[in-house]
């Protein structure tokens, strides 16, 4: 009879039930809107924050101690050669250290380069080397240099064998373009493209696959093992949030290396909290809101029917069952106003909406609708419970003969 | 002597409104035994409305002392005030308020809804109580589809429906002609008899005649036995 009850009061006051529901079904179904946009802008934010600055490299300053297995490596029979990293010498390390620190739970991936100093025998001029994997676009491309860079000609493969690519403010100053030939250490190598690399911590200025750069070195360095070393580890962490935990991390594997990095993922970190904050925040608004707005529908309603809540006192109804009455027909206002909103977003999803929301550039392909129409039921319900309680706690707890005199 | 199943003494009730104090009861003395009828009469705005609700539980004095069944109203905790009304008592209200959603059948059904009984079983009492009130084919329809007698009548029905000890009417008859008033007031009083229900009948004029009954009048906040 509760339930009878309650349908047979929504139904006596149709307009009143109906401005309600359509009260829910306005603010979920915003809601549902509101949620997805911040959601699937949320994410696109996030994904670009999550990778800024999320990189570091690790190498081995010649001057100082060579830490345990690192391999101190003498001068060329060139003076002003060598295996550099941040413009200074540097040490070898053992190729163990990448696959130790690839397996930290804080790094997405770690990579060898081979960074080397040449001095060109014609004009004295210095100019580094980098070698690296081609095939490795996360880490190389964040650390050194990445397809996106390339300006002319086209990016390096694993295969490419007697290329090059050239940094473009080296390629100015040699006046060289895709298709000349660039000597190297008293090899030519051929120039395939031309990169911007911006101010990437391994920079150099001519890139070729690792094995090349191996080659090149060796043939300066012809006593040094170089097989089982490098001389910079590129390391791309799993995203900014963890960027101090994965150097903390590394420094505590191998506290005599140095680490250098961006500084920029510090902000990245805090924007990225600040958004997502934000996100919750504006979430609670919303929903604060709406059951405030429920509320006082509600309170209106019961002012109304006091009395009738009065007479059934008078018959016996204890304020708990009064009490779910109330609820009751609130929860169902809400439940009926969270189909509403179901079926008001699914109507006008693939018509409307979509094109709103990519027209104003939300990437809407990343809304998890599904989800969202079914989070709309229990926050609907939940909206419904919480904005029939007040008035129903109020409206039970008075005695009948003061409901009674209520018109 | 039997203890009475009804008594209050020395009631007053104050209300305190925008500053202003309206003394409605003074001093209300008066028992009810066990299958008596007892009419308070007294002129509109006398608080006769007021004395039925404080001595059916629906409201507290700011004075004085009520008691049910030697049970003291003032004592009882919410719980034991909603058993009380819901198992001991039964009101036929000035205005009938009968709910105005809800069918002849249900208004009445709502006092039996928490007895101990199947919904068929309260469905057939229900029909029972509103065939012996000669509304048994108005089981259905709404408040506002029933003349003012035949809604008096409903009321009726579910003030006894649960068969309480004790039955508060306040102005029975108070919207109705002199014919139909003698009808319900008939009705009424066979249906108290029948169940050995005590009355007390609150009206600002006469009951209709041959009713034997204690009769007690309301005048400026104090009762009298007439």
């Amino acid at each position: 009879m509760t339930l009878q009850y309650a349908w047979c009061e929504l139904r006596r006051r149709k307009a009143r039930t109906l401005i309600t529901v359509l009260g829910y079904a306005l603010a979920v179904s915003s809601m549902m809107v509101l949620v997805g946009i911040l959601q699937a802008s949320g994410q696109s934010g996030a994904e670009i924050l999550d990778h800024t600055g999320t990189h570091f490299v690790v190498f081995s300053p010649a001057d100082m101690a060579a830490c345990g297995p690192c391999l101190a490596v003498a001068n060329s029979q060139i003076r002003s050669e060598g295996l550099v990293a941040f413009g200074t010498r540097a040490n070898l390390m053992p190729l163990a250290f990448v696959e130790k620190i690839k397996g930290l739970p804080t790094v997405a991936d770690a990579a060898p380069y081979l960074q080397y100093r040449f001095q060109d025998p014609n004009d004295g001029h210095l100019y580094t080397i980098g070698g690296f994997d081609p095939n490795n676009a996360m880490v190389v491309g964040t650390t050194c240099c990445a397809a996106t860079d390339v300006i002319a000609g086209r990016f390096l493969r694993g295969s490419d064998k007697g290329q090059v690519l050239v940094e473009q403010a080296y390629a100015q100053l040699r006046r060289l373009k895709v298709g000349d030939t660039v000597p190297v250490a008293g090899q030519h190598f051929r120039v395939l493209g031309i990169v911007n690399a911006g101010i990437r911590p391994a920079r150099a200025d001519l890139y070729l696959p690792y094995p090349q750069a191996q080659r090149l070195v060796a043939a300066r360095l012809p006593n040094v093992p170089l097989a089982g070393y490098t001389n910079l580890i590129l390391v791309e962490v799993k995203d900014s949030s963890v960027q101090d935990q994965a150097i903390r991390e590394v420094k505590s594997l191998y506290p005599d290396l140095v680490i250098s990095s961006y500084a920029c993922y510090r902000p990245a970190a805090q924007a990225r909290a600040i958004n997502t904050a934000a996100l919750a925040l504006l979430t609670v608004a919303i929903a604060v809101f709406t059951i405030l707005l429920a509320m006082v529908s509600q309170l209106a309603v019961l002012v109304e029917r006091r009395r009738d809540f009065g007479i059934l006192k008078t018959l016996g109804f204890s304020n708990g069952r009064i009490m779910g009455q109330i609820v009751l027909e609130s929860v169902l206002q809400a439940a009926l106003g969270a189909l509403v909103a179901g079926a008001l977003v699914a109507s006008l999803l693939p018509s409307v909406l979509w094109r709103w929301l990519v027209s104003l550039g939300v990437p809407a392909s990343g809304i998890q609708w599904p989800w969202l129409c079914l989070l709309a039921i229990p926050l609907s319900l939940a909206g419904g419970l919480l904005a029939g309680l007040f008035p129903a706690f109020w409206v039970s707890h008075e005695r009948p003969s003061r409901l009674l005199r209520c018109f | 002597m039997a203890e009475a199943l009804l008594s209050c003494s020395h009631v007053a009730k104050r209300f305190v409104s925008r500053g202003k104090t309206t003394e409605v009861l003074r001093d209300v003395n008066l028992a009810v035994d066990a299958n008596q009828i007892v009419v308070i009469q007294g002129r509109s705005g006398t608080g006769k409305s007021t004395l039925l609700q404080i001595l059916a539980g629906l409201d507290r004095p700011t004075t004085g002392r009520v008691q049910i069944a030697g049970r003291s109203l003032e004592d009882l905790t919410a719980r034991e005030l909603t058993l009380l009304r819901r198992q001991t008592t039964g009101f036929i209200f000035q205005n009938l308020n009968l709910i105005p959603s809800w069918t002849a059948g249900q208004n009445v059904e709502a006092a039996l809804l928490h007895a101990r009984l199947t919904r068929s079983q309260r469905r057939q009492r229900v029909q029972d109580m509103l065939e012996r009130l000669e509304l048994g084919d108005r089981i259905d329809y709404l408040p506002s589809e029933l003349s003012m007698g035949q809604q008096q009548r409903v009321a009726v029905a579910r003030a006894l429906i649960h068969a309480p000890l004790l039955v508060f009417a306040d102005e029975p008859t108070g919207d109705v002609d002199p014919e139909t008033a003698q009808s319900i007031v008939e009705r009424l009083v066979g249906l108290v008899r029948d169940n050995g229900t005590a009355l007390v009948v609150c009206t600002h004029g006469e009951l209709p005649s041959g009713i034997p009954n204690q009769h007690y009048l309301l005048h400026d906040g104090i009762t009298t036995p007439a």
